[in-house]
């Protein structure tokens, strides 16, 4: 809890919680849930988006300023009983919200600001690129966890890391162009050497590090950045079973495995299998391997051992809620076991 | 002196409101509620609110007397309020009683459970 929270201007807004604690919105906060993570507080979120309605808050007195009305995150209730979403308002003075706050919320790694340079790029598949930005400072972050990319107009998005944190300030990405989408097209018509700001790192689908249950990752499509760089941090101990599932809608859609062939014990105790959900696509033309959607086939490979496992995914919404119905309605995983932030 | 003191009850529904098999969520006295009408015709009070991020039940799944949350597919017992799976929590229960086909609750006492608070 913040005593006398530290205001970069004078105009900052102060947000006071109901019966708590208070933090400062400073000019680099986007917005109220920005500013409360950045001062140390477990405000429950997961998307940062707008989507999955995690942050949602009560703003009890003063100005506030509302960035996307109509984000899918409220429901219907929500919005009868006036409730808002941190990650869409921002404080126009002093306020004061209700919000009950969760310990596991609170970020381990404190979310900065920083002016990624971005070194390289490289393509993955027909529509992902892997790039690499260099930071000033250490790329500080817990594998599994996501920045918030902030291009021209004021447009942010999310993306997960793939590398692991390192001291020479390395933030590598792999990006999914969406087609008419704003930000990932600005990001793949960048050249080596341009700039932007990231804000991070944020989420908590972020590896478990005192755990030795073996490990499930699951990706699909846009999904892949952070299981490899959960993979990166798991598959350095040989002595642990890990299979990673990855799930492309064509054969030409396919990628990871050279992320992860130099890791130890990769075709022994670290196994790849790539997935393939439209074999009557041309691009799928002479796919031997694993077919149909990729929950499915995680649980005919896997089945009742998914219940002693550490799972972690990331992907494509209908992907994301076929697993978590399967896991947690089906098989009855322990919900303590599985890890993932949900996106819409 | 001993002065015997009456639970309050406070009036929630007609039980008409509520057919068996189905929930709803009523605010009573400042607390989130969430009458459940089990199949069978018993009538529980629950804390209307999933603890992990206070998302409404009435919102969720109602099935075979579990309730499950849309977010994050938390399961809670509805004859009982325990947790399924997380089974480290559960749903305050709320004393209840229909008279006259009037349901009605005592909210004394009672602490809805949220995680990490």
């Amino acid at each position: 809890m913040t005593a006398s929270p530290a205001r970069q201007t004078d105009a900052a807004p102060l947000v006071t919680i109901e019966g708590g604690a208070s933090f400062v919105q400073n000019p680099g906060d986007a917005s109220l849930l920005q500013a409360a993570l950045r001062a140390g507080l477990g405000l429950p979120y997961e998307c940062s988006s707008g989507g999955c309605g995690s942050c949602r808050i009560q703003v009890l007195a003063g100005e506030v300023e509302t960035l996307w009305p109509d984000a899918p995150g409220l429901s219907a209730r929500d919005r009868r009983k006036g409730l808002q979403l941190a990650c869409q308002t921002r404080a126009c003075g002093d306020v004061t919200i209700k919000v009950g706050l969760d310990r596991a919320c609170a970020p381990r790694v404190t979310p900065q600001v920083t002016t990624l340079e971005l070194a390289a790029t490289r393509d993955l598949t027909r529509d992902i690129r892997e790039f690499s930005f260099r930071a000033p400072g250490p790329a500080d972050f817990i594998p599994g966890q996501y920045a918030i990319l902030r291009t021209g107009d004021g447009l942010r998005r999310c993306y997960s890391m793939s590398n692991l944190p390192n001291a020479e300030g390395i933030w590598e990405f792999q990006i999914k162009r969406v087609p008419g989408g704003a930000v990932s097209n600005a990001l793949f018509d960048m050249a080596p050497g341009a700039t932007l700001d990231l804000d991070g790192p944020y989420g908590l689908a972020y590896l478990v590090e005192d755990s030795t249950r073996p490990v499930v990752l699951i990706a699909g499509g846009s999904g892949l950045a952070p299981m490899i760089s959960l993979a990166r941090a798991i598959g350095a101990d040989p002595s642990r079973r890990l299979d990673f599932f990855y799930g492309g809608r064509t054969a030409a859609d396919i990628c990871g495995e050279t992320h992860l062939v130099d890791l130890p014990g990769f075709g022994d105790s670290l196994l790849y299998h790539p997935v393939v959900s439209t074999l009557e696509d041309p691009l799928s033309a002479g796919w031997q391997g694993l077919s149909g959607f990729v929950h499915e086939v995680v649980g005919r490979q896997m089945g009742e051992s998914l219940r002693e496992a550490e799972i972690y995914f990331a992907g494509p919404p209908p992907m994301a809620e076929a697993l978590q119905r399967m896991l947690m309605l089906d098989l009855k995983v322990p919900f303590e076991q599985i890890h993932y932030d949900r996106f819409f | 002196m001993t002065v015997a003191v009456a639970t309050e009850f406070h009036m929630v529904c007609d039980l008409d409101e509520v057919w068996e098999g189905e929930v709803a969520e009523f605010e009573v006295a400042g607390h989130d509620v969430l009458i459940v009408h089990r199949a069978g015709g018993e009538v529980v009070a629950l804390q209307a609110l999933c603890p992990h991020q206070d998302i409404s039940l009435a919102e969720g799944g109602f099935e075979n007397g579990v309730l499950t949350c849309r977010a994050h597919l938390w399961q809670f017992d509805s004859a009982t309020g325990a947790g399924l799976n997380p089974t480290d929590c559960r749903l305050a229960r709320y004393p209840l009683r229909v008279v006259d086909g009037k349901v009605q609750i005592s909210v004394e006492g009672v602490v809805p459970f949220r995680v990490g608070a």
